[in-house]
């Protein structure tokens, strides 16, 4: 009994903190996983934001554009006719979309041509006698195949997607305007299976694979590391540098906000993540120092570094998630004393949050460094889909918070009457945010079908994405990221140590979902989502 | 009122012609016929459930009525949708205060501008006229990419809008508020604010739905100080529609008088309060 | 040091002269417009000053004219007044949220002939009034929002008057500086109307002198340079804001910043971070009323680390600030609370340049005083009157305390006479009350020494302490002292007080009206779940009764240490059903408390005060800011406080 209850609490941690290098090799490998799930969760955030749609087709638009993208590569046959009448269809619907009446009927009229052609083609494959179908293959199934590289294809699905927004636009969501959320939910999950059917139909059935240039393999670092004194060196001198300039700048940011007449400035952050960049980088270097010296109890000089290393790495990580949550906590609790008394509670100052949280990542940044020179383990695949996420991130942030498209959401995403007074379109943003969210299950596919191919269980990711909106909120984008980090993270940890540790197998599989159960227990919302308190 | 001999009152820009509206079996409006002329303040008042706010939402495309017929500025609209009629002046307040609660004041306001901002190429597409019909989905894409790269021009037009919107804030005093998340703001303030949002549209006609709801003295007199500034310096066409008599009398240029969803007097102000079906429909109390 | 060119300059046009020549291109003032901050320079000032003295010309205003001014403090109505100065016409700056027939009284007493005002607003309150001022030829107004169908022919927009300006000024190149240089130091700068607690204003008589000396002397004395900032938000019809936009701006060549509206000013204050800064106690007093309901609301993190670090605060921090010995370890804990708490919370709320912070007016509460001061914000305190162009006497930095209001000022004699009023006599003393000898014999003696009208004493160290106005100080009807400002003084100092009134001359015992706070009240209700809808039931509320009650309790306790006050403790109170106000007549456009009105108004519960009752129905007129007139009818309670028994056996001395 003792041995279980050791094994379930002390053992996993004394197998995360004895090899500090495993562990950052597993946290790695979570933290990669839960960016994929980010990913998808952020197509469901972005649609139900905005639509207030819970849209289950979302992982079966990523096994469909992943699928287009496979099959445009590899290689298609399109018959002539089909293609005139794809053509068509497509240029009918989206401009039966638009605004003018005029461009509204020439929509029809091509939806209506496309749609007659497709039917001819396929009526003549199936009741024309063999005969004159051989005979008439030359008009109606002679076509053109070619094949796209990657930097052809990619573009060639996102514009698939987006043709696809406008149908479901077209054919769904208009019709479902003021209908309950559980009709329109039930109206995407009839989507998803039509997909489902359609993709298979077009792409085939197999199993496909996904290959994107980049080798899945363990990337070769070596090459990168710079001796520590030299990192020390850069850390200290950047400090010095800007010591000077956190303390000036108190006056010259109101000075200058007010002569150049701009608003008021922001403190920078490079005043004291400076200051503690070369506070860590001088104390990874005085450690180094006094423990190149002369100590009886160490071991051997570069092991002894190592362990230095990482523990510092550890520590700053610690302090990181400790600021992460002072920080979570004093903002939750301006903003509940917000909605209470009404009053504009300013925070009392960020200032020091950021300067300790910064401290914390250059120390993890001296633990990548050495890390780095240790010969870590990382996948070069994982990486580029750690970084294409984050690109992705900072686009859909840019551009929610500085196009007048993305105003729009926002307005949209915040009330409908209201934005329809205003002139926006609901039908033209729903359009637009399908298409975002298509391009978003693009990249999830590329990521998702790059690592595991391209196969139908690909749909199941929509699953695995419900935990991360539960604990994320499904209202928020940043909810999404750090929910799908939590989870990729916790069902790495609780695998690989408490796995081992008890002997339980698999955990990995529904760690998510219990989980999630807990957060709808205790916080419905999620970590960012709004409480929605309705009157009885 | 030596004002309203300045304003120059020109012909009728909005004209409702009997229009009536169902709900089921439930008849909102029935019969409805009047017209707003341009450049004037018209109020639409009546005991609660006389089909005040259904009129408006009529007006403004939320919806349809099954008789009778709109004309805008000439036109007889069909079935116009809220944000065509947004895209051809007519801007619209809500008497629950429908703002974007999670955006500031200074942000709200500029949703109003939505509609002005084109980029570039947009704004080329619109200058060919009905040429450039088709062009525009693909203006639009390129100015999609020019914002999110925030160049030159998109900086330039973000300024002048700014400064549009910033003239407003002044002119309704509400800079002590600018960068507030209007949820946290009093009613009073929100409804300021929401005026400010439909300001920036730079609209033809006005519809203010009980902008006075719930305020105090002075915040109505500093409302309708605002309203009547507005009209006056920019020649706006106001609809509004109000509870409080007071108010009523002393800035609408003509009154309609609405009961049960029928049409029970229309005209001046003073014929209107004097006139006895009018009376009788408030239960005898003039406010 | 000063430059000799400037300690050589006698006037306001002339100091202008020699601003523009030494600092040309530094910013003299700055208005916020549109949400960015505009910013003149000293050349930019020269010239639009210049601008409009000649446009007041070409419309017909002469030397010896009396010129009105109304309005927010805008720049220009800053320029206007140089450019009146310029032409040796007589600025007369009037308080913007004055009642028309306050105005009138004004502009009919001070003959004026011309107006410069801010809006349609002003303009509205001068054309009703223009009946019954003759002498009033026309109105300037700066904002042309809502004035565009005024047809009236002596109404003239600022742009339209500049115009005219600058066509007089192709005409008469040299008319600037000659009239100019007309300007003499004795010559009648300003001239400033007091609000008087008793009877009509009365208009008092500035020179040149008057307000360039004392601002030599205080610029000297304070040692503020032309890298100083301060925000202008104060009426421009007080003396102070005189001294500080006008006199010190120009002599020391600091630059002044105009708020965007009465309803920014703390932001903008926060934007600015002004070097140099005044207010009276009860914006302090709002201010940290402010800070203390933030906090209760913060996370509890930030209350705990708030609390922790003012506990160091209070001990070691108002030491620090006066450079007195402190020990190393609590100096290391105060830096930690600054890096914390207290630079942050200066940084929130606008403090951090400041390096010179004046409050005055009235006694300020101590947990104000200490607050402030033991976060670092160098406030002291002044005392001055109109009559003095502000300053008689000032606290030196390091002799900064709680009950004094300083030593003279360099220049400045003072004296106490046999009643312990408070006599002065300096550079600063105004000439006369305008068309009033009679006052202005009663109030200045044949010899300069000007009778305050304050009574109070000297301490050991020399520094003043004022007691109460001279002839507000009564006895009882059983001989006890009674000194209703110092017990109102110590009643506010409760944040859920705002303004209290006490009676007690000629009676039995003592009693106060009190209007509470209601953002401090409010927010302790809300804390306690009590509901209310208004100011008037949110003063009806028995637990608000109770609040009062304690509020008044310990100050009881605290007079009856005192064997002279323990006579004059409070026994009875009533809570107002409104807040005092200026525009009622109630208080002046300073927020002083006009005892005799209130007396009056409230004669039906000041009976019931002494009559036993424990309740009396109210009837009040109220006036808006317009001037129209309503009802307000209450119900108000009337309660008891229990009176504290001196402590056995002390004996105290006087």
């Amino acid at each position: 009994m003792l041995d279980f209850l050791y094994n379930l609490v002390v053992a996993p941690w004394v197998g995360m903190l004895t090899d500090p290098l495993f562990l950052g090799e597993v946290v790695i490998g979570g933290v990669l996983a839960g960016v994929m799930y980010a990913l998808v969760a952020l197509g469901f955030v972005l649609i139900y934001k905005a639509s207030g749609v819970f849209n289950f087709a979302q992982g079966v638009m990523v096994l469909f554009a992943a699928l287009s993208l496979v099959g445009l590569m590899e290689g298609v046959q399109v018959n002539y006719v089909a293609l005139v009448a794809i053509v068509l269809a497509v240029t009918g619907i989206v401009l039966w979309s638009g605004e003018m009446a005029l461009g509204r009927g020439i929509g029809r009229a091509l939806f209506a041509g496309g749609v007659a052609v497709g039917a001819v083609k396929l009526g003549a494959g199936v009741l024309l006698p063999r005969g004159i179908m051989l005979g008439a293959a030359g008009l109606i199934g002679a076509g053109i195949s070619f094949k796209l590289p990657l930097w052809g294809a990619v573009p060639a699905t996102i514009l698939i997607m987006v043709a696809l927004a406008f149908v479901i636009e077209r054919v769904i969501l208009r019709y479902m305007v003021n209908q309950e959320q559980i009709i329109l939910f039930m109206a995407t999950i009839g989507l998803t299976f039509f997909l489902e059917g359609f993709g298979e139909t077009v792409w085939g059935s197999n199993v496909k694979k996904l290959d994107i240039g980049i080798p899945d393999a363990r990337l070769d670092l070596s090459k990168l590391a710079l001796p520590g004194a030299a990192v020390a060196a850069i850390f200290a001198a950047a400090a010095l540098a800007s010591v000077a300039l956190m303390f000036a700048w108190r006056v010259r940011a109101v000075r200058s906000a007010i002569d150049t007449s701009k608003g008021l400035v922001q403190p920078p952050l490079i005043g004291p993540a400076s200051l503690f960049f070369g506070m860590a980088g001088l104390a990874c270097f005085l450690a180094r120092f006094f423990v190149a010296g002369d100590a009886a109890f160490v071991k051997g000089k570069a092991e002894a570094t190592a362990m230095l290393f990482a523990s510092l790495s550890w520590f700053g990580l610690a302090l990181v998630a400790t600021v992460a949550l002072l920080a979570l906590a004093t903002w939750r609790g301006r903003r509940e004393a917000a909605e209470d008394h009404g009053a504009d509670v300013a925070p009392l100052h960020y200032g020091w949050f950021v300067a300790l949280g910064v401290a914390g990542a250059v120390a993890v940044a001296a633990g990548i460094v050495w890390a780095v020179r240790s010969g870590i383990l990382i996948n070069g695949f994982e990486l580029f889909a750690a970084a294409m996420a984050a690109i992705l991130v900072i686009v859909l942030a840019v551009f929610f918070q500085k196009t007048r498209v993305g105003r729009a959401l926002r307005a949209v995403a915040d009330d409908h009457a209201a934005a329809l007074s205003v002139g926006i379109s609901l039908r033209g943003i729903w359009v637009i945010v399908w298409a975002v969210a298509g391009i978003v299950a693009l990249a999830a596919g590329i990521i998702w079908g790059g690592k595991s191919g391209v196969q139908f269980s690909l749909s199941l990711i929509a699953l695995k994405a419900l935990p991360v909106l539960i604990l994320g909120g499904f209202t928020s984008v940043p909810g999404a990221i750090i929910g799908g980090l939590i989870i990729g993270v916790g069902e790495k940890l609780a695998e690989v140590y408490w796995g081992t540790a008890i002997g339980i197998d698999a955990i990995e599989n529904w760690f998510a979902y219990a989980l999630a159960l807990v957060f709808l227990l205790f916080r419905p919302q999620g970590l960012f989502g709004e409480k929605i308190i309705e009157r009885v | 009122m030596s004002e309203a001999q300045h304003r120059r009152i020109g012909d009728t820009v909005l004209k409702v012609d009997n229009i009536s509206l169902r709900f089921g079996g439930v008849r909102a409006i029935t019969g409805v016929s009047f017209e707003i002329r341009q450049g004037e303040i018209f109020s639409i008042i009546g005991p609660n459930g006389a089909g005040k706010t259904s009129m408006l939402n009529v007006i403004n495309g939320f919806y349809h009525p099954q008789e009778g017929t709109i004309s805008y500025k000439g036109t007889v609209r069909r079935r116009m949708r809220p944000h065509e009629a947004a895209a051809t002046g007519i801007a619209r307040t809500f008497q629950n205060v429908a703002l974007f609660r999670g955006m500031t004041t200074l942000d709200n306001i500029m949703t109003g501008r939505l509609l002005r901002m084109h980029g570039p190429a947009m704004r080329g597409a619109k200058r060919l006229g009905t040429l450039g019909v088709p062009f525009r989905p693909l203006a639009a894409a390129i100015d999609f990419v020019f914002d999110l790269a925030f160049w030159g021009p998109a900086q330039h037009e973000e300024i002048r809008h700014r400064e549009v919107v910033e003239r407003i804030i002044d002119f309704l005093e509400i800079q002590a508020i600018r960068k507030t998340p209007v949820g946290r703001l009093p009613y009073g303030l929100q409804k300021r604010v929401e005026l400010g949002r439909a300001l920036a549209m730079e609209p033809d006609l006005l519809l203010l739905d009980e902008p006075m709801a719930g305020m105090n003295v002075e915040e109505k007199e500093d409302m309708s100080r605002f309203v009547l500034d507005v009209n006056d310096e920019f020649g706006t066409t106001i609809a509004l529609i109000e509870h409080d008599m007071g108010v009523v009398m002393d800035i609408s240029d003509r009154v309609v008088v609405l009961d049960y969803g029928r049409k029970i007097a229309d005209g001046k102000p003073d014929e209107v309060r004097r006139n006895p079906d009018v009376i009788k429909a408030y239960l005898g109390e003039a406010h | 040091m000063m430059p000799a060119e400037i300690a050589s300059a006698q006037t306001f046009p002339g100091l202008l002269e020699v601003n523009a020549r030494l600092r040309g291109s530094r910013p003299a003032i700055r208005e916020k417009d549109l949400g960015i901050w505009q910013t003149w320079t000293w050349k930019e000032v020269r010239d639009e000053v210049r601008v409009m003295a000649s446009g007041f010309a070409a419309l017909g205003l002469r030397r010896g004219d009396a010129l009105v001014i109304v309005g927010d403090n805008r720049p220009q109505l800053y320029w206007a007044m140089v450019a009146a100065q310029a032409l040796g016409a007589v600025p007369v700056p009037v308080y913007q949220d004055a009642a028309a027939n306050e105005m009138q009284y004004v502009l009919d007493h001070a003959e004026a002939r011309f107006a410069v005002v801010e809006d349609q607003e002003q303009v509205d309150k001068l054309l009703e009034i223009k009946a019954r001022c003759p002498k009033l030829e026309a109105i300037v107004y700066r904002d042309p929002r809502g004035l565009r169908h005024y047809a009236q022919p002596f109404l003239h927009s600022l742009a339209a008057m500049e115009a005219m300006g600058r066509e007089h000024i192709k005409q008469h190149p040299a008319f600037y500086d000659e009239e100019a240089g007309k300007a003499k130091a004795g010559d009648t700068a300003i001239m400033l109307y007091t609000s008087g607690t008793t009877g009509q204003p009365k208009g008092v008589v500035l020179t040149f002198d008057n307000i360039i000396k004392m601002a030599r002397m205080s610029v000297e004395l304070e040692g503020l340079t032309e890298k100083d900032e301060t925000l202008s938000y104060l009426p421009m019809a007080w003396v102070g804001d005189n001294m500080f936009s006008l006199g010190q701006t120009y002599v020391a060549g600091f630059c002044i910043n105009c708020p965007e509206s009465s309803a920014t000013v703390m932001q903008d204050l926060r934007e600015i971070g002004p070097t140099y800064f005044f207010a009276p106690p009860p914006i302090f007093q709002n201010i940290l009323t402010q800070v203390l309901i933030r906090i209760e609301d913060a996370s509890w993190i930030k209350r705990r680390l708030f609390h922790l670090f003012m506990k160091v605060a209070r001990r070691v921090g108002g030491d620090i600030l006066a450079r007195k010995p402190v020990g190393a370890a609590q100096r290391v804990l105060y830096w930690l609370g600054e890096l914390v708490v207290f630079g942050p919370l200066k940084n929130t709320l606008g403090f951090t340049r400041m390096r010179l912070v004046y409050t005055a007016g009235e006694a300020i509460g101590p947990d104000i005083f200490n607050f402030f001061r033991s976060i670092g914000v160098p406030m002291k305190q002044l005392y001055g009157q109109t009559e003095a162009t502000v300053f008689v006497t000032v606290q030196p930095n390091d002799q900064v305390r709680l009950d004094t209001v300083g030593v003279p000022c360099p220049g400045v004699e003072l004296k106490l006479d046999a009643n312990g009023e408070v006599l002065y006599r300096s550079a600063g003393v105004f000439k006369e009350y305008y068309k009033n000898p009679q006052a202005t014999a009663e109030t200045k003696t044949a010899d300069g020494w000007v009778h305050t009208g304050d009574a109070g004493i000297l301490d050991r160290d020399g520094h003043l302490k004022i007691v109460d106005r001279a002839k507000d100080v009564g006895r009882l009807r059983n001989g006890a002292l009674f000194a209703p400002k110092y017990l109102e003084n110590k009643l506010k100092f409760f944040p859920a007080i705002k303004e209290a009134v006490t009676f007690g001359a000629d009676r039995d015992y003592v009693t106060a009206m009190i209007s509470i706070n209601l953002d401090a009240v409010g927010a302790w209700a809300e804390k306690r779940s009590l509901a209310y809808s208004s100011y008037q039931e949110l003063a009806a509320k028995p637990e608000i009764y109770g609040l009062i009650k304690t509020n008044i309790e310990q100050v009881n306790r605290d007079l009856a240490q005192d064997r002279e006050l323990a006579g004059s403790q409070i026994k009875r109170f009533v809570l107002l059903h409104k807040e005092l106000d200026a525009d009622d007549g109630e208080l002046t456009r300073t927020r002083k408390v006009r005892r005799r009105i209130v007396a009056d108004k409230y004669a039906d519960i000041i009976a019931a005060l002494y009559g036993g009752k424990t309740s009396v129905h109210v009837e009040a007129k109220v006036s808006f800011e317009d001037g129209r007139a309503g009802m307000l009818k209450a119900d108000l309670k009337i309660a008891d406080a229990a009176v504290a028994e001196a402590p056995p056996g002390r004996a105290l001395a006087a």
